[in-house]
């Protein structure tokens, strides 16, 4: 049933296929395959013949007549380049820098290099090792934007993140927090919902997740102390700009 | 080595000589800009025209036939549900099987077996164990199980369970003597087991227990006998895609 259900709608888009209609082949052929999962957005992609379709945070190119899926990081290999990590990576930046700083958790030196996003749970081990260090992570000009994002697997996360969110100083709270000081059940008007749908969307499943200001994910090995962070953050920098003049 | 399996598999593919010859180079510098060391296992004709579909030290790699243009994944074909790439995987990982000879095996079998496993297991992994703990059940449904041993690095020790169960003179009772938990006196011989780890490794199974089917289909993890025999049939039942 299922099956002669998609096999209509492909053969629909397949005898409507105009100069326009491959963005509909292409929403067709996805709705058959995940009815479930809303699209955020179809673009052509640099693949001749494929749609890059969003879902979820996620990319998937999908071909112009709807027929096959391809899921992967797609590389221009002239260029050397990992086309869906920059996409992500944009995306992932867009959305972040959308977001205002009256909805993140900021700790930040007078003068930053650099700044970092952090999605962050209170009850997470490696969120609370990365803010030991956030002393000298500022210290060393790096800026932290910190967006809680209360995993489901930690019950009662969500709600230390709203605790702590309503405290009276909010970076002190944190910080208690991530020592293991239980916030208490404080509660008030809060993002924590809209910054996990965010993390969500954004197709970020870890915490934490640590994001360079053109939205590329650092590698934890990278974040484990000041030196190595600061050099990280300054080679993907040097990465970027190198990228843009070459556009 | 990468020659002659390809030379394999060239029945199966609608290139000609000279077009496989130029899809080898194609896929293979394309890929080797991005990943310098990757070895590359087999090259085909994709289902999608402009395409080849390439198998990569165990990893599906679809290359456009310009050679611009890569992506290390999944291939969906959006109607029959199915990934495409599952094709070159399989005849890949079917060459490495055909290349562990039967006596680099711990094989338990029903007389008239109407399917063969074969079954990457470690000594001290809990799934392997307890697909052996139905050892009797799978050969009771005619499936024959060919164990290779493939101790995990992240199961200290269990290579030296491997190679007293390869070593001991009664492989077999030995075998699920370690699988129930026994304490065994450590035995030492000339052995497969590196050979298997090798193997294994360059075909990306990572994971044990990893069961493949006779033309090298992956069946995943643990599964139940039913559940295997029924897939078995099912599989038997409409002939592998070329």
């Amino acid at each position: 049933m299922l099956n002669k259900f998609i096999c209509l709608a492909l053969l629909a888009a397949a005898t409507q296929l105009h100069a326009d209609d491959g963005e509909k082949a292409v929403r067709d052929a996805m709705h058959s395959l995940l009815p479930a999962s809303p699209i955020d957005q179809v673009v052509k992609s640099d693949l001749p013949g494929f749609y890059e379709v969003i879902v979820s945070g996620q990319i998937v190119y999908v071909s112009a007549d709807g027929k096959y899926l391809l899921q992967g990081n797609l590389y221009n290999v002239p260029a050397k380049k990992d086309l869906t990590a920059g996409r992500i990576a944009s995306i992932r930046a867009q959305a972040v820098e959308k977001l205002p700083a009256s909805k993140k958790i900021v700790f930040a030196p007078e003068h930053p290099k650099h700044t970092v996003t952090v999605f962050t749970d209170v009850d997470c081990p490696y969120c609370r090792q990365f803010h030991k260090q956030i002393e000298q992570f500022n210290h060393a000009g790096i800026a932290v934007n910190y967006i809680l994002y209360p995993l489901d697997i930690h019950p009662g996360a969500d709600k230390k993140a709203s605790a702590l969110w309503c405290a009276a100083d909010r970076n002190a709270a944190y910080t208690a927090a991530m020592n293991g000081h239980d916030p208490g059940l404080a509660s008030c008007a809060n993002p924590v919902a809209e910054t996990k749908a965010l993390s969500v969307s954004l197709g970020i499943n870890a915490t934490p997740t640590i994001l360079a200001e053109d939205g590329t994910q650092v590698n934890s090995a990278q974040t484990t102390s000041p030196e190595l962070l600061l050099a990280e953050l300054d080679r993907l920098a040097a990465e970027h700009a190198k990228k843009v003049a070459s556009r | 080595m990468f020659r002659s399996v390809l030379l394999m598999f060239l029945a199966a593919f609608t290139l000609t000589a000279a077009a496989q010859d130029d899809a080898n180079q194609i896929a293979t510098e394309a890929l080797h800009k991005i990943a310098p060391n990757a070895k590359v296992q087999s090259v085909r004709q994709a289902p999608l025209a402009g395409f080849y579909s390439v198998v990569a030290d165990g990893h599906p790699i679809l290359v456009s036939s310009d050679g611009k243009y890569l992506i290390e994944g999944h291939v969906v074909d959006i109607a029959a549900k199915r990934d495409i790439m599952e094709d070159g995987l399989a005849g890949v990982r079917r060459a490495a099987l055909a290349a562990i000879a039967a006596d680099k095996k711990v094989t338990f079998a029903p007389p008239h077996p109407k399917h063969r496993v074969t079954v990457f297991t470690d000594v001290d992994c809990p799934y392997c164990r307890q697909f052996h703990k139905q050892i009797a059940e799978y050969n009771k449904l005619g499936i024959a199980v060919d164990y290779v041993l493939y101790p995990l690095p992240i199961h200290k020790g269990a290579d030296v369970k491997a190679e007293t169960v390869w070593c001991s003179k009664n492989r077999n009772d030995t075998f699920t003597a370690a699988m129930n938990g026994d304490a065994l006196p450590v035995k030492t011989c000339a052995n497969p087991i590196k050979e298997i780890i090798g193997i294994a490794e360059a075909n990306n199974i990572t994971g044990t227990p990893a069961v493949l089917a006779e033309d090298g289909t992956m069946l995943g993890g643990y599964i139940a006998p039913d559940q295997l025999a029924k897939r078995l049939d099912d599989m038997a039942a409409t002939p592998a895609a070329q």
